[in-house]
């Protein structure tokens, strides 16, 4: 066991290479604390080597103990962390052995992977037991003597290959990459020679002859071009890659928080009967109406929500993506009555669009239904006179695109397009509706005409959307309870009916803002009972959810942009799935859809390939470049140095021809074997190049030398294999030399 | 390099030339154990001639002491022989009426110890102090001996009856331990020759003096080691040192007759400096006998030429570098 260290100075600059590649790390998390333990991670077990070495404690029991321990902490406060949190679920191989007592630090990376970003410091566990294994390694290895200035490189790059990973490369765009390049260029170019290598050197002359620092510059260069190769490299890769950065997490399923269906219909008439109420106030930029709770399920018996709320910024994609055309929300939102005792149950907070930040605290989303909610609260409402600010994104559907648009087929729709014990006559009365329209827009706005006609909006009208009270809502008669009904039944009609032909459709309750859409409105504008409604959307490919109001109060049937819209639009639309057989359970594929393909998607894989080798054969030639220049620097600086640079060219050539000497081969037995390889007599080259080395004799000058030693080079470089010939101007082998 | 230091060197290797030569009229076909032998005497050490009987052990001893022109002592060793029978004693002159030191054999230049291991502890232990330091103490007063002072001990490896073993300080004390060796064909051929001068060491010429080996062996001080090379050296010290099969590995008064052999090489070979191949042709006969194995190195049939030939395989020697 070697108690001989790396020295100070490669000691400090592996501790910074390390704390610079953390930032990263770091930056991924909502508070700069974090830093703290992530930068003790990285000292504290430079220390515990340090010590161990003065203590002559084998490495590897350093190394056995500082994992063990690590982990051992890190479990404790995985565990303490995750105290509260009830074992779900829990697969069995996790209830035996290691798994059972590691498990809680494997939760605490898997929340951290799936964790709001930035993530919150309680998280940090595993990121900061990570950096101390790492930490730990990349000192147990400078302990030995090939990695002592690779390891910390290779250190450096797995924390800052972590930091971008769990960001998904928004912790850093440049500064700290090229920092550590930096670092690690001048730590390879500046440093003393580590001290390990120095105390194991064979008594040489050209070592002791030479300090240890031109060694260091000596194999720095070498040093220098494998980091700016790397740096070149990973440059060139970082353009190469189009499209989204990688993201972790979307390979994770993010925990899911329990929230019980809900029915909120029924706040509808509430709210409807007291119409003058202030519900919120609002203001901002924002479409002209809120969104409180979409209601995408139903079962036959009425329209609810089976939320899926998780924390906001968890990255999960909607099942049904956006459209292509987005407007910007960016509203501040007062809950007045909707708050408090007196508000509704339920802890939905008015929002619209995709909500991307909001400063409600703890805010929760479900991304499929676009709904926010707030943390359940003891009461079950909102906490009164809630302010908060909400920033995101909503689809504004193009009318020119929206007349030409299809419905999409897959799984994800079926969710918008079941109906449980559909009634035949409903089902006939659709299709029956829509039977002469050609798109799926002129089905929907037919749909809505109809289930507008002449009825009437009441708000005291019965509640309800079943099969039952829909069918006496659009068949019966006024005196038998038909043909009158609130928001909801229209909406819920109209959904229903939508499905029944083949749109996804769902219902939303909501709100519509007096005065409309509005941009960067300073003036809050008080949104009372009387503006809280339903509304249905329906889905449709390139566009998003469009909504449709067939109320007879509604200001437009449709929420679509007007602008660009084409009058004959009437184009037959082919969709995935088929117009007059909707069937959510098989839905055809059908090429022609009208998606664009994304042009990322149109790379092959062999134009991947190419580029891939390309680049990997840039790379090679790079390499064999750099090692040919570098080969070319050294015959230069032998070339200057007199008779031992000659003799040193001359082993050289021996070193490639036949491998390294022997060990007890001295310069008289290496000359005797030139001559006996080259033909050419070597030993007047061996002695004159002893007499400068072991006689303390200022260097002659012998242009004689070097021609000798270029015909002993010509002689052996002739006799060499041909897989020798062919790298002989680019081997490596000289330059690593003693 | 000194002006001086080249004479020298240049001188020397004329010398060592001729008194090789001289030698060789006695001693056929052993030139590279000749030249040890001499390297030995001008490097101011001593040398222990081990071999089998009849292989030439004191005829080239005489052979040196004859080329010399110095004086010349033989001690044939027994178990009886007193240390004052080596050094010297005091006696009473009848003349004078007053003690005085009468020398013993060990006053010579050069001094045939024969079959030294015959000769009991006490005996080999008075050779101590003279091998070292080159003065006799007798009586309280110290008695110099001839300079230059050179021990040619022979040892028989095979009748061990009635043998003791030398000491580990005293076997310290000889720089070289020689095989002579039977010699090869041709030259034992010549040897067996009835009008071969083998053996003749009264037709063996003075080609120097004393004064003169005394004076040039001082000035061999002088021929430059390299720094490299004196870790060279201590690192095949270090490397018997860490054998495992060694019980005691090379001491640094080892290391110290290795670096002044090696200079008496070098300038015997005309150079003013020391060469790795100078200190590897030198090693087995400098280290060999200073280094004491293991009972179970023994016993698995290691010898000390073992330990010494992996040490000289596994060093780094030191070559010319530019770079």
């Amino acid at each position: 066991m070697s108690r001989r260290g790396p020295g100070a100075a490669p000691t400090a600059w592996a501790v910074a290479l390390l704390l610079v590649a953390c930032l990263p790390l770091a930056a991924s998390f909502t508070s700069p604390v974090v830093l703290a333990p992530v930068a003790a991670a990285v000292v504290l077990p430079f220390v515990v080597v340090v010590l161990a070495r003065r203590l002559a404690v084998p490495a590897w029991a350093t190394g056995a103990a500082g994992v063990t321990l690590v982990l051992l902490v890190a479990t404790s406060l995985a565990r303490a962390d995750a105290g509260g949190v009830p074992d779900v679920d829990q697969a069995a191989w996790r209830t035996t052995g290691a798994a059972q007592v590691l498990g809680p630090l494997a939760d605490a990376a898997a929340r951290l992977l799936t964790a709001p970003r930035p993530a919150a410091p309680a998280l940090a566990v595993p990121v900061v037991a990570l950096v101390a294994v790492v930490a730990l390694a990349v000192a147990l290895a400078m302990g030995r003597r090939a990695p002592a200035r690779v390891a910390p490189l290779v250190g450096a790059l797995v924390l800052y290959a972590t930091g971008l990973l769990l960001t998904a490369g928004a912790a850093d765009r440049g500064p700290v990459g090229v920092a550590l390049v930096a670092l690690a260029a001048a730590g390879w170019s500046l440093l003393d020679g580590d001290a390990v290598e120095r105390h194991r050197q064979a008594p040489q002359l050209g070592q002791a002859a030479r300090a240890p620092r031109a060694r260091w510059r000596a194999g720095g260069v070498a040093g220098l071009v494998v980091v700016a190769l790397v740096a070149a490299g990973g440059a060139a890769a970082a353009g190469a890659v189009s499209g989204p950065a990688f993201e972790p997490r979307e390979h994770v399923t993010p925990p899911r928080l329990p929230a019980d269906a809900v029915h909120p219909l029924a706040e509808l008439s509430r709210w409807q009967t007291d119409g003058d109420a202030t519900v919120l106030r609002v203001s901002g930029t924002h479409p002209g109406y809120l969104t409180w709770v979409a209601l995408p399920d139903f079962d036959g018996a009425g329209w609810y929500a089976d939320l899926d709320l998780r924390a906001l910024g968890t990255v999960v994609e909607p099942s049904l993506g956006p459209g292509r055309v987005r407007g910007e929300v960016d509203v501040e939102i007062e809950l007045v009555d909707l708050a408090g005792p007196a508000g509704s149950p339920g802890s939905w907070l008015p929002s619209v669009g995709d909500v991307v930040a909001t400063s409600a605290p703890g805010a929760l989303v479900d991304v499929d239904a676009g709904v926010l909610a707030a943390p359940p609260t003891p009461d079950g409402r909102l906490p009164a006179g809630l302010t908060y600010r909400v920033r995101g994104a909503v689809d504004r559907p193009q009318a020119d695109a929206v007349a030409r648009a299809g419905v999409p087929g897959g799984p994800e729709v079926g969710r918008y397009l079941r109906l449980d014990g559909f009634p035949g006559d409903l089902r006939s009365y659709a299709q029956g509706v829509v039977v002469d329209a050609r798109t799926r827009l002129d089905q929907a706005t037919v749909l809505a005409d109809t289930v507008r006609g002449d009825r009437e909006l009441a708000v005291d009208a019965v509640s309800g959307t079943s099969y039952a009270r829909l069918r006496e809502f659009l068949f019966a008669d006024r005196a038998a309870g038909g043909q009158v009904g609130t928001s909801e039944q229209f909406a819920g009609a109209f959904a229903v009916l939508a499905r029944a032909v083949g749109l996804p459709s769902r219902v939303v309750l909501g709100f519509a803002v007096p005065g409309g859409a509005a941009q960067d409105d300073d003036v809050p504008r008080d949104v009372r009972g009387a503006d809280v409604r339903a509304w249905a959307e329906v889905y449709l490919a390139g566009s998003g959810w469009v909504r449709f109001d067939p109320a007879p109060d509604a200001v437009t049937a449709a929420g679509v942009d007007e602008g660009t819209r084409e009058q004959d639009a009437g184009t037959e639309v082919q969709d995935e799935v088929p117009l007059d057989e909707p069937d959510e359970d098989v839905p055809p594929a059908d090429p022609a859809t009208d998606e664009p393909s994304e042009p990322a998607s149109a790379v092959s894989g062999a134009t991947v390939a190419l580029a891939v080798g390309a680049v990997l054969g840039l790379a090679l030639v790079a390499v064999l470049a750099a090692l040919a220049a570098a080969r070319a620097l050294r015959r230069r600086r032998l070339r200057r140095a007199g008779v031992l640079g000659a003799w040193q060219h001359a082993s050289d050539a021996l070193l490639l021809r036949e491998g390294p000497a022997a060990p007890a081969a001295t310069a008289d037995t290496l000359a005797s074997r030139m001559a006996a390889l080259s033909g050419v007599p070597a030993g007047s080259l061996a002695t004159a190049a002893q007499a400068v080395a072991f006689g303390g004799a200022p260097r002659p000058a012998a242009p004689d030398a070097w021609r000798t030693a270029v015909e002993v080079e010509r002689g052996l470089r002739a006799g060499a294999p041909r897989r020798r010939r062919l790298t002989w101007w680019a081997d490596p082998a000289p330059l690593r030399r003693r | 390099m000194t002006d001086d230091a080249a004479t020298t060197v240049a001188e020397f290797r004329v010398l060592h030339g001729r008194v090789v030569d001289a030698v060789e009229h006695a001693v056929h076909g052993k030139r590279p154990v000749v030249e040890l032998v001499v390297a030995a005497m001008f490097a101011g050490g001593h040398v222990l001639l081990e071999d089998v009987p009849g292989t030439g052990k004191t005829t080239l001893a005489r052979a040196l002491a004859a080329a010399l022109g110095g004086t010349s002592r033989r001690i044939q060793f027994t178990p009886d022989l007193l240390p004052a029978d080596v050094t010297g004693t005091s006696v009473l002159d009848p003349d004078t009426g007053s003690v005085r030191f009468r020398p013993g054999p060990v006053f010579a230049h050069v001094l045939l110890a024969d079959e030294i291991n015959r000769a009991a502890a006490k005996t080999q232990s008075a050779m101590l102090e003279v091998m070292a330091e080159g003065t006799v103490t007798a009586d309280g007063t110290t008695h110099a001996v001839p300079d230059p002072f050179l021990v040619v001990a022979t040892q028989n490896p095979v009748d061990l009856d009635g043998t003791y073993r030398l000491p580990e300080a005293q076997l310290d004390r000889f720089l070289l331990r020689v095989r002579l060796g039977y010699p090869d064909l041709e030259h034992e051929l010549a040897v067996l020759h009835p009008e071969s001068s083998a053996g003749d060491v009264a037709a063996v010429p003075t080609v120097t003096s004393p004064a003169d080996v005394a004076r040039l062996a001082r000035g061999l001080r002088a021929v430059h080691v390299a720094d490299p090379l004196l870790r060279y050296v201590r690192a095949l010290g270090e490397a018997t040192r860490t054998d495992a099969r060694t019980r005691l590995g090379a001491s640094t008064r080892a290391l110290r007759a290795l670096v002044g052999a090696g200079q008496v090489q070098a300038a015997a070979q005309g150079r003013h400096y020391v060469v790795p191949s100078d200190v590897q042709a030198l090693a087995h006969a400098v280290l060999e006998h200073r280094l004491i194995l293991t009972r179970e190195a023994l016993l698995e049939g290691v010898t000390a030429a073992d330990v010494v030939a992996a040490a000289v395989d596994s060093v780094d020697v030191p070559r010319p570098a530019a770079v």
